[in-house]
């Protein structure tokens, strides 16, 4: 078991490594002049001495090890539109509201996508089967930047239901929570009714049912702990679909988190963020897909003999 | 006592073809058909996204307006019988900016799995059909290309690339294929060790004849489903993209631009965004459907 994490642990380090290493090479593809419009018409000499002070007269090699360097020690640089701010400081400022969004909306979409599959996967091929499979298939096909602007006209701004946007009180939440789930529930539904399908014909469940246990008690005890097990698998998906979801989600509602820190870097070319924020959130995906591994590991040790996912 | 007559009891008569197959016999494809036609949903989301793909081909062509030209006397009107779905705030006709925006990305929808589907297969195919170190070699090196995420990589790509369409394409290529190399590799090392392949071998067959000849085809169900699942992704991708603004940029229309164009125009303005939404929606919806159901017709194994 410690050998496959170890070895886990080296393939995230290499990934960490491989995004870096790119972001650093983009960076240096951009044209024109680092210090910008003004830099331009600069002496030389002050040019030269500028370029010094940033370490931009060595090699590209030594800027190379400088900056992996800083990243490894967790400083992602200082915005490129606003000298004052650094990477570091805007994802301490708006990290957290990006995170209670995201935590939020997975409560729910845990809640209504288990609950969404065991009752499909216990009326297979019925009308109930159906209808929350089609629902399932709809959150897969409408993604959440279709159903974040629907959610907040009609909600919102027709029926003036629940606020429209911003990020004040406790009903500010449940709007974006709900457009960030939409993604999540289907994914984990599907997933759940495939799981609990192949439980249901295992031998153990047809001795529950001629027990006599009620269909309740067959699902909570039985079926449920061998069904989730596989659930754990989709969590790297589930990962990569809430935080593509927050950048959407809180554009439209104007969550001052993170996923909108990073959309308005995008639109007014703040390289330094961007690239900053990008390795931000490479970092945890990457983390959450180790951690993923490493569960799945544990729970299922065909999967850590072979070594492969 | 009932009585039983003789006549119930007489020598069955013989019939010359009792053994003949009444039904004609069907080939894989013409049994993968049969079933995809009996699943209701799967071909509603067939034609629908014919009738969508016809609509991207033809409507921009026969449309009185273009896409880009901008009728200033024309601006925001709902939609009509000269505007299907009205204008936008240039006085654009929306009916052609959405079968064009549908034309651009089924058109990247497409180009990506096509990419997918050449590199995607070539590495897993020589990847699991060589086996030993060359595979583990690629594998290590897919495996690493995997755990990158696909969006944020390309979101710093075109970002200091330019957006545009070959960028988002470039983009998806870049990682796009790892899924479907895994995909090949796992089936071509389940067929690679039946006695088929051997007998090839034996006979003097080279690699790649027995790469294209004899293992492609045993695959080829699984990636044809796998590419109605990349063409809806990449889909995805490029209005992803053109929402959050690295995407396909103004005035070329893109449905991801038509969308988010649509979301911040939508309070009084509605249809902006009502009707690129309902086209974007139905394409994936449609692939989504139709790729459950080449599942299930094209690998009956699979099914429950």
């Amino acid at each position: 078991m410690l050998k496959y994490v170890l070895r886990r642990f080296v393939y995230m380090l290499i990934t960490l490594w491989v995004i870096i290493t790119a972001t650093f090479f983009l960076m240096k593809l951009l044209p024109g002049n680092p210090f910008g419009e003004v830099a331009a018409k600069l002496p030389p000499e002050n040019l030269k001495i500028l370029r010094e002070q940033y370490g931009l007269d060595k090699p590209e090699w030594q800027q190379y090890l400088k900056y992996i360097g800083h990243v490894a020690q967790g400083d992602l640089g200082v915005s490129y539109q606003f000298p004052t701010r650094s990477v570091v400081d805007v994802i301490k400022q708006s990290f957290p509201a990006s995170l209670e969004l995201g935590i939020e909306s997975l409560i729910f979409a845990v809640i209504v996508g288990l609950l969404l599959g065991i009752f499909a996967a216990l009326k297979h091929n019925k009308a109930g089967d159906y209808s929350a499979m089609f629902i399932a298939l709809i959150g897969i096909s409408v993604p959440s930047f279709v159903v974040a602007p629907l959610l907040s006209y009609l909600l919102g701004n027709k029926w003036h239901i629940l606020p429209a946007g911003l990020w004040q009180g406790p009903e500010h939440r449940i709007l974006p929570a709900l457009a960030l789930s939409f993604g999540t529930i289907a994914i984990l539904a599907r997933m759940m009714r495939a799981s609990m399908l192949e439980v249901s014909s295992l031998d153990y469940i047809k001795t529950a049912k001629s027990k006599g246990l009620t269909t309740w008690k067959i699902v909570t005890s039985h079926m449920l702990r061998n069904a989730i097990l596989p659930v754990i698998t989709i969590l790297g998906p589930i990962a990569v679909n809430v935080i593509t979801g927050t950048l959407v989600v809180e554009s439209v509602f104007s969550v001052p988190g993170l996923g909108y820190q990073f959309v308005t870097s995008i639109t007014t070319l703040d390289y330094t963020m961007i690239t900053g924020l990008t390795i931000f959130y490479a970092a945890i995906l990457i983390i959450v897909m180790f951690l993923t591994d490493i569960a799945y590991g544990f729970v299922d040790p065909r999967i850590r003999m072979s070594g492969r996912r | 006592m009932e009585i039983i007559s003789k006549d119930k009891f007489q020598p069955a008569e013989k019939t010359t073809n009792a053994e003949s197959i009444v039904r004609p016999s069907l080939n894989y494809w013409q049994d993968a058909w049969r079933r995809l036609r009996s699943n209701k949903l799967a071909m509603v989301g067939l034609v629908v996204l014919i009738l969508l793909t016809l609509l991207a081909i033809v409507a921009p062509f026969v449309s009185k307006f273009d896409y880009e030209t901008q009728y200033l006397k024309d601006i925001d009107l709902k939609p009509s019988m000269t505007h299907f779905f009205g204008t936008d705030d240039f006085g654009r006709d929306l009916w052609t900016r959405v079968w064009w925006g549908t034309r651009i990305s089924l058109f990247i929808g497409l180009v990506a799995a096509s990419i997918d589907l050449v590199v995607g297969v070539l590495y897993g195919g020589i990847s699991a059909y060589f086996g030993g170190r060359v595979d583990n070699v690629m594998q290590r090196i897919i495996e690493v290309i995997y755990s990158i995420p696909l969006l944020l990589l390309a979101i710093i790509l075109i970002v200091f690339l330019g957006p545009g369409i070959k960028s988002i394409i470039i983009a998806y290529a870049l990682t796009g294929w790892v899924g479907m190399a895994r995909l090949v590799r796992g089936q071509v090392l389940l067929v690679k060790e039946q006695e088929f392949v051997l007998a090839a071998r034996t006979l003097g067959a080279k690699p790649a004849r027995i790469i294209l000849q004899h293992l492609i085809p045993n695959v080829i169900g699984l990636i044809i489903v796998q590419i109605t699942f990349i063409v809806p992704t990449a889909i995805f991708f490029e209005a992803f993209l053109s929402f959050i603004g690295v995407g396909i940029k103004p005035p070329m229309a893109s449905l991801g631009n038509l969308i988010n164009d649509g979301a911040h125009y939508m309070r009084y303005q509605p249809h902006r965004l009502i009707f690129p939404t309902i086209v974007f929606s139905l394409i994936l919806l449609s692939f989504n459907v139709l790729g459950d159901g080449l599942r299930d017709a094209l690998d009956p194994k699979m099914r429950k």
